[in-house]
């Protein structure tokens, strides 16, 4: 076992370096960048397109006849003093939340509550300097028809946690992540294939063979790509960590996960693994099946198929939660760690992911054993099964 | 199935290599033919065989790449070759190299496949690039490389964990003469280090020259084994005379099958030796002007088992 692992590892470490330090590289971790960009675009002239430039908005939680008064606060300091940067009023449809759970779904700048005796102003972060003395005028305002005093604007500072968005927030993060882990890994099992055909056409795989188990060829492919995969998962969220803080440019919003962003990211790097697994190692069975590159592709295409047809299978469920295809999703091994994905995003609930981890490992382990097989018997078949003939008149 | 064995029983069981009864099967097709090899620790020892004839295929199921459908193999006493990488060497027939990797680091990465440290296998690999005065191509990518340097380079790599068992699948092929007499060294030192040496080739003259024992495999089957000596004495010594005369009473005494080229005459010599010719010629005045009795190369040995084969299956109605 450890000279199995030793052997692993000397193949990983070889496969690794020459693929980072390979052309196709820079392309594979340019393609979701180009992929973010474009959703970045798209969601900040979204942004522009429909909220108004220097249009904030405040939430009213007041009584109605409050809240009418404070309208016309407002419009009397357009009118009599001429604010033109006073932000938009609305009163706020937030049932029985409180104004910092209000906040936090409807996006206002603050909400101003209690009652215009006692006004109280919930904001977070800058808002309070920013709104606070406008909105004490519009109070004082509001108070003047009536002759009224009352006691002064009471500010409550509000940290804003995470907030647990609606469900239809959460399944834009499950789609994302879904879409996050079938990019990946197709992407990482065709590059893995393309090298294994490479070392085929190339003979260097004789030369493996003849040196270590073909177990140990097989596991380190897997574990190689894997470790590109890491890297590139690290240099992406870095970059972006970077745009962000160095250019400020937007990335794209994510609701916060059922289950919290810490369990959440686990769980997604978990199916991940899963995916990456069964699909890596379904590819290198058809690998050592194909003697060119235009057999790999070939044979390979109609895996790719299936396995994005999975993917929508898992992707269309996102939205029906508990249904019968979304649980057949959940439980066929191929498309489980999508539609489990999908779960964690949505649902709190933690005891379906312990069924479905081992569940899919078991599968996994299934598959590599089966796939390694293949594997062993075809991958010095130079010219794969069905051309045996030809091998066997050139044999040597 | 023909069995030959290059060693007699009775000598010592201490085998770097032992195969017995070797068959595979590709297809329908029989392609190895329950061969037999023994080779000793310390020799060399050449696989010789026209393309086709089933070399790779044996050298493969040699080293446990393919599994035969019958037969068994152990290699240093042992029956699991890939248990005992650490102390084999194997260069295929078709070189493989990443051509993006630098001469010393394949080295070094093929030595790492079969247990020696990579720092170990960089140290040892430099050494051995510069013995065969390539030190300028260390560092250089592998598809920088001349095709003959990238096969040294692959050579080495298959010998920087000094293994006690090298199997090479037709080293010569490709490589200009320079090369080839480089790689005829590094063989032969390798032997001479106590390792033993099993190498195929279809190129008689680089057998001829270093190989201490060889078997001739010819469409799947092994014809003969044993020393280069025992080949070549499979064939009669040959005569080569030039006489003055033309023609005389002298050529009574010739074989039948005397071949004449210009002046030379050129026959096998007659069982009972060459003085009763000596004699008749020098009777018949035939004028001697050179004669010499010269032993058959192993190439004419090689191609006379091997045809001889050829015509004896040919003959019984079988395949050729």
């Amino acid at each position: 076992m450890s000279e199995l692992l030793r052997a692993a590892g000397v193949i990983a470490r070889r496969d690794f370096t020459a693929l980072v330090g390979s052309k196709a590289f820079i392309l594979f971790l340019l393609a979701p960048l180009l992929l973010v960009a474009v959703i970045v675009g798209a969601t900040w002239l979204d942004d522009r397109s429909n909220e108004p430039e220097g249009a904030p908005r405040i939430g009213l939680l007041l009584p109605a006849a409050d809240a009418h008064r404070i309208a016309g606060g407002h419009d009397e300091a357009r009118r009599r003093y001429g604010f033109d940067d006073l932000p938009e009023l609305e009163v706020g449809r937030c049932g029985a939340r409180g104004p910092a759970s209000c906040l936090r779904l409807k996006g206002y700048q603050a909400i101003l509550s209690g009652s215009i005796a006692h006004p109280v102003l919930t904001a977070g972060g800058d808002n309070v300097e920013r709104w606070g003395g406008r909105i004490a005028l519009l109070v004082d305002l509001a108070r003047q028809p009536a002759s009224a005093s009352g006691a002064s604007l009471s500010v409550h500072r509000v940290a804003i946690p995470p907030a647990k968005a609606d469900a239809s927030a959460m399944a834009g993060t499950a789609e994302v992540a879904q879409i996050a882990i079938f990019t990946l890994s197709i992407m990482l099992s065709g590059m893995m294939l393309s090298n294994l055909v490479e070392e085929k056409s190339g003979k260097i795989l004789e030369i493996l063979a003849a040196s270590v188990p073909v177990d140990a060829i097989f596991l380190g492919k897997l574990v190689a790509m894997l470790g590109v995969a890491l890297l590139a998962a690290l240099l992406w969220v870095g970059m972006g960590a970077a745009f962000e803080l160095l250019l400020h440019l937007p990335l794209p919003p994510l609701a916060a996960p059922a289950i919290g962003w810490p369990a959440f990211m686990l769980l997604a790097a978990l199916y991940f693994l899963m995916t990456y697994g069964l699909l890596g190692s379904l590819m290198l069975g058809v690998g050592s099946l194909a003697g060119t590159a235009r057999e790999a592709q070939m044979l390979s295409l109609p895996l790719t198929f299936a396995q994005l047809f999975l993917f929508m299978l898992a992707h269309s469920t996102v939205h029906a939660l508990g249904h019968p295809s979304e649980l057949a999703a959940a439980i066929f091994p191929f498309s489980s760690p999508f539609a489990m994905v999908a779960r964690a995003a949505e649902q709190e609930v933690l005891w379906p992911h312990l069924l479905a981890l081992p569940w899919q490992a078991i599968w996994l382990a299934i598959t590599v054993r089966v796939t390694a097989s293949l594997f062993r018997r075809n991958v010095m078949q130079a010219r794969g099964p069905w051309r045996i003939r030809f091998w066997r008149h050139h044999g040597g | 199935m023909l069995r030959i064995r290059t060693v007699s029983e009775g000598d010592p069981p201490a085998w770097a290599l032992d195969a017995q009864g070797l068959v595979k099967m590709l297809g329908d097709k029989q392609v190895v033919k329950g061969i037999d090899l023994r080779v000793r620790p310390g020799t060399i020892f050449g696989i010789l065989g026209p393309n086709g004839a089933g070399k790779t295929t044996l050298i493969r199921m040699l080293l446990g790449i393919i599994d035969p459908d019958a037969g068994r193999t152990l290699l240093l006493g042992r029956p699991d070759p890939l248990k005992l990488s650490h102390l084999i060497g194997y260069l295929p027939e078709e070189r493989g190299l990443y051509p993006t990797m630098k001469a010393v680091e394949a080295i070094a990465f093929m030595g790492a496949l079969r247990g020696l440290k990579l720092s170990e296998g960089r140290r040892r690999g430099r050494a051995l690039i510069e013995a065969q005065g390539l030190g300028h191509a260390a560092d250089r990518q592998i598809r920088h490389l001349s095709k003959g340097m990238a096969q040294l380079v692959q050579l080495l790599g298959a010998i920087v964990h000094e293994p006690r068992l090298i199997i090479l699948d037709e080293p010569f092929s490709g490589l200009d003469a320079l090369n080839q007499q480089k790689l005829e060294a590094i063989i032969t030192a390798q032997a001479q280090s106590g390792a033993a040496v099993l190498f195929s080739t279809h190129i008689i003259s680089h057998a001829e020259r270093i190989c201490d024992d060889i078997a001739i495999i010819s469409a799947g089957r092994c014809v003969f084994s044993g020393t280069v000596d025992e080949a070549r004495g499979r064939l009669p010594q040959q005569v080569r005379l030039e006489t003055r005369a033309a023609d005389g009473e002298w050529r009574r005494v010739l074989p039948q099958d005397a071949r004449r080229e210009g002046r030379e005459w050129h026959f096998r010599l007659l069982e009972e030796g060459i003085e009763p010719l000596l004699r008749a010629l020098i009777n018949g005045e035939a004028g001697i002007v050179a004669m010499a009795i010269e032993r058959p190369s192993l190439h004419d040995a090689f191609v006379a088992i091997t045809g001889g084969t050829t015509a004896a299956r040919a003959a019984e109605g079988g395949e050729p």
